[in-house]
């Protein structure tokens, strides 16, 4: 039995979406030159504030993202503020709004928010196109919410490299100076890039509590903020090479949930990773990278033996929950060199006197 | 000419800048507490008794104070490169792992043997667990920050499926390992409480870091390198050696503090969730205590009490201790922005004497 299924592929997006929305926003953060440690944090406060909006507000799923998008925003103001304004280091910031906001949000949830509950979004289907075999049930058969994720996706790709805000903007983050020199405030943009990846990932916590779940738990976010921010190196900075990045971090979560109710591990994803073993080996000898050209023949091998001998392998499932953050790391070791990030990321802009 | 005034001046605005903001902070948390619709008296009242009320909390107050340190340590070694590491709660949860499978698994020896062969174990474990990462930023100009994070959660992992896996206990009740050997734990320093002997080696280690740190050229070395890489690369210090270095090490410090959450317990098993948070507190403490080692203690000693204390504040008040993580992230953010704001005004009280 193959994992590989129309329920995977469904699954894939559905986990896509909220991941996708918070590292487009943290894109256009960064170009600008502000690295968000704290995405996390506004993700967290998305989710518990949305929901808090959306119970008080009759269950309204919309109002419950607005309210969820107001919230990432205001705990992003508070990082742009001590940032951007007042040039505080950006790590330490991101250290202490994740702490700020987890606090803040396990306070008030035990204190007034305890056992709120709502119904959450339910899927919306397509008319006509949702009725196309496999595609319909895949493509158009997904909530609301992840359509607009994907408008939102091209709208930050066209506004950053078709249009004179995002040269700007990733002018911001590559050269500063010049912005600074053509007459905009590099202060301003940045602080409202900050602002946009707060209202981004505020979004996307709420996407998680009000549209997925309809409660709210301590650690709901679970580290998909930090997982964004793996997606924006990984892709490059570039809205769909973030597309792409998310998109092998949502299939191997996906993979995991189904590989976990099947227990041994089927021999389509032997094939797989016999295959990615191969590739990497090959490539690692034609670069003379030796790291990886042995990492990629292990793998190969194993995989290969595994297959050959008909093994049933049966991994303990914090294994599979541990595959994404594997997968980036392996990712980042072999294929960084070639990523550049923007030149002036985390470095204060101060205007010559 | 600036005076000896001026100077002691702006000494009293960077001393009492985080002071302040501190203050301010703990204020914001009795708010919350007076919002919530409770006393703010009694939260005092019960922090206080909490950290306080009798040898035994005043003596976990105190143990709480060890992991915190000897995070802040690895922290401020790391910083002093300008290294930013995150991962020090993954690098707990490997050393504590360590220091439990040596403190289970080597029976019979003795004591003087067993103890040290687990804590260079838990350092070991500490240093291996930011290998990685330590690598791919020397080697590959991979930012630390993301690596060092991605190594906590797979840490996180890797514990739940120890505790539950093969160093689950003979029993298999509880995601937890077995007692480990007594000859393997520190032993109290007074009996009956939860003081035990680590502490002593703390103080010592933070006595040495100060030291190494101000006194010797390894540690002017490692604060060139922190000010300026490519000045030091002419002066002839190999910058990326010396990062690494201190990366390395401070991976070893924050495995130790594992080692001190497993083998330095009242209860001497492990779980999955003993590394408790501390690997970020502990950076919370040294940025507040400015880098500075000696200023690590009375701050570790602050969040201590208010970690100890707020058990009791949430059993007997009601109070979420939730509210203690809220008055850290508050001191973080406020405390480097109060920072700059005190340089900043010092730099234009010097301006206009200058005049």
């Amino acid at each position: 039995m193959t994992p590989f299924d129309e329920a995977w592929l469904v699954a894939t997006i559905a986990i896509m979406a909220p991941l996708l929305l918070a590292a487009t926003g943290e894109v256009v953060s960064q170009k600008s030159g502000v690295l968000n440690v704290g995405l996390e944090g506004f993700m967290l406060t998305g989710a518990f504030f949305g929901l808090l909006g959306a119970a008080s507000l009759d269950g309204s799923i919309a109002g419950g993202l607005f309210v969820g998008v107001v919230a990432g925003m205001a705990i992003a103001a508070i990082m742009a503020t001590a940032t951007v304004a007042f040039q505080a280091d950006q790590v330490v910031i991101g250290v202490g709004i994740n702490l700020l906001a987890l606090g803040v949000t396990g306070f008030l949830f035990d204190e007034v928010a305890s056992d709120i509950a709502i119904t959450q979004l339910h899927s919306a289907s397509i008319p006509f196109l949702s009725d196309l075999p496999f595609v319909g049930s895949v493509l158009f058969s997904q909530k609301v919410t992840v359509y607009i994720v994907l408008v939102i996706v091209s709208a930050v790709w066209w506004c950053l490299y078709r249009t004179k805000l995002g040269i700007t903007i990733r002018g911001s983050g590559d050269y500063p100076s010049a912005v600074d020199t053509a007459g905009y405030n590099v202060t301003r943009v940045r602080f409202f890039c900050v602002l946009f990846a707060g209202a981004a990932a505020g979004g996307a916590g709420a996407m998680l509590s009000v549209a997925e779940v309809g409660i709210f738990q301590d650690g709901m976010v679970n580290g998909r903020g930090f997982l964004a921010l793996a997606a924006v190196i990984l892709g490059r900075w570039h809205p769909f090479g973030v597309l792409a990045a998310v998109a092998l971090f949502a299939g191997a979560d996906a993979l995991q949930l189904r590989l976990q109710a099947q227990g041994s591990i089927s021999a389509s994803v032997w094939f797989i990773t016999l295959s990615v073993g191969g590739f990497l080996a090959l490539s690692g000898i034609r670069k003379k990278a030796i790291l990886q050209a042995i990492f990629g023949g292990s793998l190969f091998i194993a995989s290969l033996t595994v297959l050959l001998i008909g093994l049933q392998v049966i991994v303990p499932f914090q294994l599979w929950r541990a595959l994404p953050f594997l997968l980036t790391l392996i990712v980042l070791l072999f294929f960084s060199s070639s990523v550049k990030a923007p030149a002036y990321l985390t470095v204060h802009f101060r205007r010559k006197q | 000419m600036i005076s000896r005034r001026h100077q002691i001046s702006s000494q009293v605005v960077s001393v009492s800048a985080p002071l302040l903001i501190v203050f301010l902070a703990l204020a914001m948390g009795l708010l919350a507490v007076l919002l919530a619709g409770k006393s703010p008296v009694d939260a005092v009242e019960a922090i206080y008794k909490g950290a306080f009320g009798n040898t035994r909390s005043i003596s976990s107050t105190i143990s709480r104070m060890v992991p915190m340190c000897l995070v802040a340590l690895g922290w401020i070694i790391a910083f002093s490169t300008k290294r930013v590491s995150i991962g020090f709660e993954g690098q707990i949860i490997a050393g504590g792992a360590a220091a439990a499978y040596v403190g289970l698994t080597l029976n019979g020896l003795p004591a003087f043997v067993h103890l040290p062969l687990a804590l260079i174990a838990a350092v070991l474990a500490g240093g291996f667990w930011v290998a990685l990462p330590t690598f791919m930023w020397a080697r590959r100009g991979v930012h630390e920050i993301i690596t060092t994070l991605l190594m906590n959660l797979i840490a996180l992992e890797m514990i739940s499926w120890l505790v539950r896996g093969p160093l689950q206990e003979a029993s298999g009740t509880f995601a937890r390992t077995d007692p480990i050997s007594a000859n393997s734990t520190w032993p109290t320093i007074i009996d009956g409480t939860r003081l035990h002997w680590d502490a002593l080696m703390v103080l010592v280690l933070i006595v040495t870091v100060a030291y190494v740190l101000k006194k010797t050229t390894f540690g002017l070395a490692l604060r060139f390198v922190g000010a300026n890489p490519v000045a030091a690369c002419y002066q002839g210090l190999n910058s990326t050696r010396i990062s690494v270095g201190a990366l390395l090490a401070s991976g070893g410090f924050a495995g130790l503090a594992g080692s001190s959450l497993i083998l330095a317990q009242p209860t001497s098993t492990m779980s999955a969730t003993f590394s408790g948070g501390y690997g970020y507190e502990g950076i919370v403490v040294a940025l507040l205590a400015r880098n500075n080692p000696y200023a690590v203690i009375p701050v570790a000693f602050l969040f201590a009490t208010l970690r100890q204390g707020s058990g009791l504040l949430e059993a007997k008040v009601g109070v979420s201790s939730a509210i203690v993580t809220v008055i850290m992230g508050v001191i973080v953010i406020g405390v480097s922005v109060g920072v700059l704001l005190a340089e900043k005004f010092n730099k234009q009280q010097i301006a206009e004497a200058a005049k």
